[in-house]
């Protein structure tokens, strides 16, 4: 490339037959403007064109499974080129985000209008849903009724003949009202599940809390649910958990707020956390303590459950993400839970080959599922569960017949 | 008929390209439908139309690629803004009322006081913040206010609606440019210019991508530190693909606009880097606050005058930078390793051109050949490369705590 000095006007060439504009009035400083030989154009064109038609040849190059070696390495990054989704760890990032509150601990969500579906709390769990809440919003209705929770007003003491479901989960748990995937399972439950003299009905209680993560389901598990006496406790963890207990963990230490249990003190005396560290500095501090944490807190759950006469689920709920980062994040989630001694009902496929944009509330800004959403999660749920009886009999009870019409355990 | 029937393939062969690899978001390809459908329209327009024509799309485009709300308050804002620079009052009292304004926006964009959509901040500040300082310092040198048509032109910049990180077109560059060469030359560079730009964006995922396989344990803590420094440092191929996309566009439309970095990967020193890698922002930097720096000192030392302006540059940068985040992001960021990143760049480039002053180079150093200076230049390029990396890890991490956790574990 040339550069020179331009005087003005210079040699303009427009439409034939058109004169060149006047020349702007100059200012002292006269900046270097870089132009190119008219040659260029001709060699510019052919690499254009050829460059462009070569990219759109490369992706039609079929690359099977079997391939190996230079091939398979063309094949990754043909695919690479194709993904424009954000990669796992910007994904955590964003869902964490969301909640974030730009840095600010008394605002739970970016969105001022969902602020005031909660209220903070000073300690442990830092801030709970508000009662008596029915708003619209882009996907439906948010409905908590008098204790909170996004399910019909049901009584304290559980009647007779019912069987009780705590589910214990965050926002993904929290759909548009009536048509979330805890009220679908609930009305197909009371379908199909249903003993006459022994169980009448079912009620699902959606403890379900935005922004929520294992260590404050745990606490609610601990705190709250027994009230209800529920029959089992449905633990519905997703993608955010995979850095989400730690984050929670980290603004309790920066907050100086009390960690309660004595293993988080113990866990971040170990891991070296100063309350002066930058939050996502415990949070990198905390890593290696991840999967014994997050073990840990389930065992919890699972105790208590135990002790109130209850059993568990747990449940890996997806989100309207990336497959791939799905999958990442519950083979994660799966070194945790595996070993529980519990059902585990793994729901990666709900969102598998969907169009993320249809099945989220507001594509690009609120990625949380909408009413389709939630029917394929459903969906899924209701069909891994027919597929494990095991854990269809620890949801719906030893002699709740089995949707497929296999017989009774 | 020729040029244009080439044109129009390759703008075809682009749109499919983008469709294909589904580049950038579903707005961007509607950008793209409407500058290069433009362009195919423009071409024909008589030419003392064409300005008309490109305002008319630009304002009609701002509608489709952004809320009719945002962009009739875009456009209010700048009528209002047109009404202040081109007034009949002393130009200090414009200043005034221009700070007024933006003490206005401040307010509104960071109390929410305004009945206003939250995105239209982001979209004002692109289009108006930096392109203002320019505007209004070349006016201070104008016989004249620039006439609307110059206005428009200039601050309703077609892609600006959905680059939100918008290079600092230069106004009189900009103005200077326009049919500086025969269309067909300057279209067609456009065209090269977009395509490499869609380049970058490609390598760019296939980078983002591969970045989180450089993670202890699948890679040792050494490799994942140099690896992910390295990666953090090609990861400005989106801004570079971006912006190459901008000029192209700009070219279609008759701006002989300059390129917007120039080989920076190949830099061969600090000052060298600084040149090349944002070409417009140092333009800008050079043109409003270097020189007047330079000139105001230089009776009394040359040299100082000379390091005393490099360093005021770099001050600078770093504040307007921090606008700039502040306006697209919502927050002014505050750290030490943000102002620890600039403060050692300025250093490294003020550091380069006192050396240079003190060791001036001769004329027949700028010709060398021969494989010991290319083997030097190869070590610069080297070093440089090196060095840059470890300054943009720096710079992106949350925290320096974050930042000395990442190169002891290797973990970000």
């Amino acid at each position: 490339m040339s550069d020179r000095i331009d005087q003005g006007a210079g040699n303009r060439l427009g439409k034939a037959g058109t004169a060149p504009p006047r020349a702007a009035s100059v200012p002292p400083v006269q900046l270097i403007v870089a132009s190119g030989p008219a040659r260029l154009s001709k060699e510019n064109v052919v690499i254009a064109l050829s460059l462009l038609v070569a990219l759109l040849i490369v992706d039609q190059i079929p690359i099977k499974p079997g391939h190996t070696g230079l091939i398979r390495r063309v094949g990754i990054m043909i695919a690479q080129m194709h993904n424009g989704s954000l990669n796992a760890d910007d994904y955590h990032a964003m869902a964490a985000n969301y909640y974030e509150g730009i840095e600010q601990f008394d605002r739970i969500s970016q969105d001022n209008v969902e602020n005031a579906d909660y209220h903070l709390r000073p300690d442990f769990l830092r801030y709970e849903n508000n009662p008596h809440i029915n708003r619209p919003y882009a996907a439906g209705m948010r409905t908590f009724n008098s204790f909170g929770m996004q399910n019909p007003e049901y009584p304290l003491l559980k009647p007779a003949h019912i069987r009780r479901i705590a589910v214990l989960g965050d926002s993904i748990s929290l759909g548009p009202a009536g048509h979330d995937y805890v009220t679908l399972l609930e009305d197909k439950l009371n379908q199909v599940a249903l003993t006459p003299g022994k169980t009448d009905g079912f009620q699902l209680l959606s403890f379900a809390v935005s922004g929520y993560v294992l260590l404050q389901e745990m606490d609610v598990a601990l705190e709250k649910v027994s009230k209800f006496q529920p029959d089992v406790y449905v633990v519905a963890l997703t993608s955010r958990e995979i850095d989400g207990s730690r984050k929670h963990l980290a603004k309790l230490v920066v907050r100086g707020t009390d960690l309660k249990y004595e293993y988080l003190r113990q866990v971040v005396r170990q891991a070296g956390v100063k309350p002066t560290d930058h939050v996502n500095t415990i949070v990198l501090k905390l890593g290696p303590y991840f999967q014994s944490m997050t073990t840990w807190a389930l065992e919890q759950i699972k105790k208590h459950a135990e002790a109130e006469g209850a059993q568990m689920i747990v449940v890996l709920l997806a989100a309207p993400f990336e497959y791939s980062v799905t999958v990442q994040d519950f083979d994660v989630l799966h070194q945790s839970v595996d070993g529980l001694g519990v059902p585990v009902i793994d729901l990666r496929e709900a969102f598998h080959g969907v169009n993320l944009p249809d099945v989220e509330v507001a594509p690009g800004s609120d990625i949380h599922p909408n009413a389709l959403g939630h029917k394929m999660i459903f969906d899924t749920l209701y069909s891994r569960l027919q597929a494990q009886p095991e854990a269809w009999h620890v949801l719906a009870g030893d002699d709740a017949p089995v949707p497929d019409g296999t017989p009774r355990r | 008929m020729l040029h244009f029937t080439l044109f129009v393939a390759q703008l075809a062969l682009l749109l499919a390209a983008f469709k294909v690899y589904d580049l950038e978001v579903p707005t961007f390809f509607k950008l793209c439908e409407i500058v290069f459908a433009g362009f195919a329209v423009s071409y024909w327009v008589p030419f003392r139309f064409k300005e008309f024509f490109l305002i008319a799309i630009s304002l009609g485009g701002a509608c489709l690629l952004l809320t009719p709300l945002v962009a009739s308050l875009l456009l209010g804002v700048g009528a209002a803004l047109f009404a202040i620079v081109s007034s009949p009052v002393a130009f200090r009292w414009k200043v005034v009322v221009l700070l007024c304004v933006l003490a206005v926006a401040v307010y509104g964009k960071s109390t929410g006081a305004f009945p206003v959509p939250h995105e239209f901040w982001p979209v004002l500040g692109s289009v108006f913040m930096f392109r203002m300082i320019v505007y209004m310092y070349d006016l201070s040198h104008a016989k004249a206010p620039p006439p609307l048509k110059d206005f428009a032109t200039y601050f309703f910049i077609l892609p600006n609606y959905y680059f939100l990180l918008f290079p600092i077109v230069d106004f009189q560059t900009m103005r200077k440019s326009y049919f500086k060469r025969d269309i067909n030359v300057v279209a067609q560079q456009g065209v090269w210019w977009i395509v490499r730009g869609a380049t970058h964006l490609l390598l760019y995922r296939i980078i983002y991508q591969t970045q989180g396989t450089f993670t202890p344990p699948t890679v040792s803590v050494p490799i994942a530190v140099v690896g992910r420094m390295l990666f953090t440092y090609l990861l400005i191929l989106r801004v570079t693909g971006q912006f190459h996309i901008i000029a192209g566009m700009l070219c279609l439309f008759g701006y002989d606009v300059p390129e917007m970095n120039h080989l920076f990967l190949l830099s061969a020193g600090f000052n060298d880097f600084w040149r090349r890698a944002s070409i417009y922002w140092k333009d800008f930097m050079v043109k409003v606050f270097y020189y007047p720096a330079y000139f105001a000192m230089r009776k009394a030392n040359e040299h100082r005058a000379q390091i005393v302006a490099t360093a005021w540059v770099f001050v600078v940068t770093w504040f307007l930078h921090g606008v700039q985040f502040y306006w697209i992001q919502g927050r002014f960021p505050l750290t030490w390793n943000d102002a620890l990143f600039w403060f050692i760049l300025g250093s490294f480039v003020v550091g380069e051109a006192w050396y240079d002053m003190l060791h001036p180079r001769p004329a027949r150093a700028l010709t060398k050949t021969g494989w010991k200076y290319r083997a030097q230049h190869a070590a610069k390029v080297g070093l440089t490369i090196a060095t840059v990396s470890v300054l943009f890890s720096l710079w992106s991490a949350n925290s320096m705590e974050e930042w000395f956790y990442f190169l002891r574990s290797g973990h970000v």
